[in-house]
């Protein structure tokens, strides 16, 4: 529990970090630090240097809406994603993740950015920033570039973030008419990581059929992944529950799904199926009630 | 301030709290392999400094065969993940971990053994035994009955971490030659004669006080291998020497508990009359003799009939060595099993024969006093049962998925406790062989000595436990504590009495704390008290296949109640504890020997929001003891776990066989 010797910067830009991103030898990016400091108690992580990003908080912490999306700055605590109301009125999905994740200490400390860089194949945020189909801004010394969500996530712990660049905001669309988000974890015990975790988005039209659909899962493959199967399903249709459900187990049957010490295969694929199911009936619920 | 306001203020003094100028912070290099040779070790203290083996002390210690015996630095060949290898010293813990990195181990992995019933016909983990069995005994007589029923079947506890919130640790203090050492520990008298005799060590020249200790269930009755590596380390280097487990090192490296097979067979009458067990109780010793292992599944197979009068028994107890950190006391030690095994069996033959729960329990209970055939007494259980399934609402509640379950305890009583008392400047110093780790024996002196001398508790201290302070004791373990615990300061207060009434012609209290009195002795004590209890639980599946337990309700006979708040404080304890063994708690390994619960939260720990609603009731039979006090502490955690399955096996329609109860188990 007693981390190696590093090197400590705290830069008051963005473009000072990068700058140090790229000059510094094994650095890493300390942002919420709720997961690498773990890792470097447990000495799993010894980083030569962290540069600490909280103190470019004001660049960085920003939660911005306009008509077509929410801007949300990479450092962005999860417990003000919670108390935000252009979170909370224009993307469910999030603001449900915001609440639930980990515990109260976890989530004042925890940020957005740091969630979706660290890609834990069973964290939350990636399968959110599917559903949402949200635009990651990175940038490094010669500018910045938007990736979309659907292409980010490469593997486990693995994004399209190269060594030298930083991931410094979140472009979430915002969707009007009748449209749901909603996001759904299966824990055994409040706080622990997620067995399976689910973020679906759906649009309707006035008759109540389903015009577009996102559903992202974790908990059965080592990244965060879209089930286009099931989406394909729900689009034209007015799908009831027991539809659903059963074209969801149908997809995650194909899906090679290994044994781990917590859960069996069958275990994970039943407790995403039913994750799912639990987004799906909170975003009908949503979409039916808007005009 | 008493211990009580300390630590609700924040101020206990744990021993990490306690503070010498400069100590030596000790840093343990742990194998990373379940089996291995170690062809060669450089740098760092290792066996070349101290090559001894552990002496074993504490409940269940055993006559111990050097080869097998848990050494203090491995030696030739590894056998655990997280067995200590060598340790390093320095300034600050940082630079400790740092120094860990300097010593050299070349290992050579060989294949462990992890699964106890493989272990029995796999080759032996060490050289020099014939096999892995560390322990074989037959218990009862052969039997041959009629039955009209004969049921089979294959139950499991699995092992599980010990957990407490403080972890271990441990400050040996250099005074001029001497040893002056903090601990947390459930027996400063287990620290000294496991330091002592592990390392050969005049006792005169340590002393041992024990520290604020947060939590023990068990582990820390004994003494482990970094035990005397600090001592050591404090004479070699003429320095203080503190070292303090990290969470990750005890979920390695510290005993862990239950890891009990139960085969059983069960004889009865289709009129519910049960007639016989049969049965094998494999118990997985971990990589070392020395603890509990011998004598635990022995252990277990004692108390199978429970409070049942069941005429036959014959039951072959085994223990096992494997490729794990060697098994320990655990809340309960073996009761839990034992009463699991049972339950499971007599829920299993209501279901054949379509009998009640409550119903076959009663049929089976005793009207008047039985000795089992594998050596259990009991009172007449029938009367306490009858009274207890009416007092937790069981036909009442209405609930179709009420899971009842009804236990004896069998106390750990044995040798019996010291105490001290002296009397001087108006105030009343009382020390007890048996020091708290959270069950506030504070509580009950006060009580029972306030009433003895009829004096204030303003005026009583329970001062800590301090082998300079009192010449010898036990400890706290084996719901002992208040029974013979108790008995010694009553009957230390009625010296010190008859003292009084000698020198002033007769009793009082002013006489009392006018004078000066100091008396210590030992209550012996060898019988046989048990308690009788019941569990009722209420819980439920979610669709997902997990657990969740609604209410769990306690009946126990605790004898003379002696501080009510002290007892329902205990019972809910150890009513979460029989949750979380249930629900989630469990030490795995992969087939390596790998420890794949490397984290508290995998580890399966009950959280805050998974806590039942309780209903806690308890009689008070008096006990012959002189306070009329009996046992209680592990008796929650021996009836709640059978209780909460039977509710799960009611509500999921499904036959649990093992905690803790997987998703895998109910979908």
């Amino acid at each position: 529990m007693f981390p190696k010797k590093f090197d400590y910067y705290s830069p008051k830009t963005i473009s000072e970090a990068i700058g140090l991103i790229d000059e510094l030898k094994d650095a890493k990016v300390l942002a919420g630090g709720q997961s690498l400091l773990p890792m470097m108690k447990l000495r799993l992580a010894t980083p030569a240097a962290l540069i600490d990003l909280s103190n470019i908080n004001g660049e960085l912490g920003s939660i911005v809406q306009d008509k077509s999306s929410v801007e949300i700055g990479a450092m962005a605590r999860i417990a003000e994603l919670a108390k935000s109301k252009a979170v909370q009125k224009s993307l469910p999905a999030l603001y449900d993740a915001s609440l639930v994740i980990a515990d109260t200490q976890v989530r004042n400390m925890g940020t957005i950015g740091g969630n979706l860089a660290n890609a834990d194949p069973n964290n939350d945020m990636p399968v959110v920033a599917l559903a949402l189909n949200a635009k990651m801004e990175v940038r490094n010394k010669n500018g910045k570039r938007l990736e979309s969500a659907d292409g980010f996530f490469v593997g486990p712990y693995t994004t399209k973030i190269a060594e030298n660049e930083l991931l410094t905001k979140i472009i979430f669309p915002v969707e009007h008419g009748r449209f749901g988000s909603a996001y759904s974890r299966i824990e055994r015990r409040i706080g622990d990581y997620a067995l399976a975790a689910a973020a679906t988005s759906i649009k309707l039209e006035s008759s109540g059929k389903v015009t577009d659909a996102r559903i992202a899962v974790a908990g059965i493959s080592m990244n965060a992944i879209r089930l286009e199967a099931v989406e394909k399903a729900l689009i034209g249709a007015k799908p009831d529950q027991k539809t659903t459900n059963e074209i969801t187990l149908k997809t995650v049957k194909d899906i090679d799904v290994e044994d781990s010490y917590y859960a069996t295969a069958s275990t994970k694929r039943m407790a995403v199926a039913y994750a799912v199911q639990k987004s799906l009936d909170k975003v009908y619920e949503r979409a039916k009630a808007k005009k | 301030m008493e211990r009580l306001e300390r630590f609700v203020a924040g101020e206990g003094n744990y021993v990490d709290d306690i503070y010498v100028e400069k100590p030596l912070y000790m840093a343990v290099l742990r194998s990373p392999y379940g089996r291995a040779k170690i062809n060669s070790i450089k740098g760092g203290m290792n066996f070349h400094d101290i090559d001894k083996v552990l002496m074993s002390v504490g409940e269940g210690a055993s006559e111990g065969r050097k080869a097998i015996m848990h050494p203090v630095f491995a030696k030739s060949t590894v056998n655990y993940v997280g067995q200590p290898v060598a340790a390093v010293f320095a300034e600050d813990p940082y630079e400790a971990e740092d120094m860990l990195e300097t010593v050299e181990v070349d290992y050579e992995p060989l294949d462990a053994v992890v699964d106890p019933e493989a272990a029995i016909k796999a080759k032996p983990i060490h050289e020099g035994m014939k096999s892995n069995v560390l322990s074989d005994r037959y218990i009862g007589k052969k039997f041959n009955i009629d039955a009209d029923i004969v049921l089979e079947d294959r139950l499991e506890n699995h092992r599980i971490a010990t957990n407490a919130i403080e972890p271990r640790g441990i400050l040996v203090n250099y005074v001029s030659g001497n040893l002056v050492i903090y601990a947390s520990t459930q027996s400063v008298f287990s620290m000294k004669n496991g330091i002592c005799g592990t390392l050969g060590l005049d006792g005169d020249k340590v002393r041992v006080i024990q520290a604020d200790t947060g939590g023990g269930f068990g582990l820390k009755g004994g003494v482990q291998p970094e035990y005397p590596i600090a001592a050591y380390a404090a004479l070699h280097y003429k320095r203080s020497v503190k070292w303090i487990e990290t969470r990750s090192e005890h979920l390695m490296a510290a005993n862990q508990g239950r890891g009990a097979i139960g085969k059983m067979k069960l004889y009865a009458n289709k009129d519910g009359r049960m007639l016989g067990i049969e049965g094998e109780i494999v118990v997985d010793a971990g990589a070392y003799a020395g603890g509990m292992a011998e004598f635990g599944p022995g252990f277990i197979a004692m108390q199978l009939t429970g409070q049942y009068g069941i005429e036959n028994g014959y039951v072959h107890a085994i223990s096992v060595l494997t490729n794990k950190v060697p098994y320990g006391p655990y809340r309960g030690a073996g009761r839990p099993e034992a009463a699991f095994f049972m339950e499971r069996m007599v829920d299993m033959l209501a279901d054949k024969i379509g009998m009640d729960d409550a119903r076959i329990r009663l049929l089976n209970s005793t009207r008047t006093q039985f000795k089992s055939p594998l050596g259990l007494e009991i009172d007449a259980s029938k009367p306490f049962m009858e009274k207890a399934i009416k007092k937790l609402g069981y036909s009442k509640s209405g609930n179709k998925n009420a899971g009842l379950s009804l236990f004896v305890l069998v106390p750990g009583a044995a040798p019996g406790e010291s105490a001290r008392i002296a009397v001087q400047d108006g105030a009343v110093h009382v020390w007890l062989g048996s020091n708290p780790h959270g069950q506030g024996h504070e509580f009950f002196v006060k009580n029972l000595l306030s009433k003895e001398f009829g004096i204030p508790k303003s005026k009583i201290t329970l001062e800590v436990t301090d082998t300079e302070k009192i010449k010898s004791g036990i400890g706290t373990w084996g719901s002992r504590s208040a029974m013979v615990g108790g008995a010694a300061a009553v009957t230390v207060a009625r010296a010190i009495k008859e003292e009084v009434a000698k020198r002033n012609g007769r009793y009082s209290p002013k006489a009392l704390l006018a004078g000066d009195y100091d008396h210590f002795e030992f209550y012996k004590y060898n019988g046989s008290i048990n308690a009788f209890g019941a569990n009722l639980a209420f819980a439920h599946v979610e669709s997902i296949g997990r657990v969740r337990v609604d209410e769990v309700r306690a009946f126990y006979d605790v004898g003379n109640a002696l501080d009510m708040g002290m007892v329902k404080g205990q019972i809910s304890g150890g009513i979460v504890q029989g949750v979380g063994q249930v629900a989630g708690e469990e030490v795995i390994y992969d087939s390596n020997g790998q420890l794949l619960t490397s984290s508290i939260s995998a580890a399966g720990l009950v959280r805050a929001a998974a806590i039942p609603k309780m209903r806690i009731a308890v009689d008070q039979n008096p006990s012959s003891l002189p306070h009329k006090a009996r046992g209680l502490g592990e008796a929650p955690t021996i009836g709640t776990p059978a209780a909460v399955v039977r509710s799960i096996e009611k509500a999921s329609g499904r036959r649990i066989r093992e905690t803790p109860i997987t998703e895998d188990a109910l979908l």
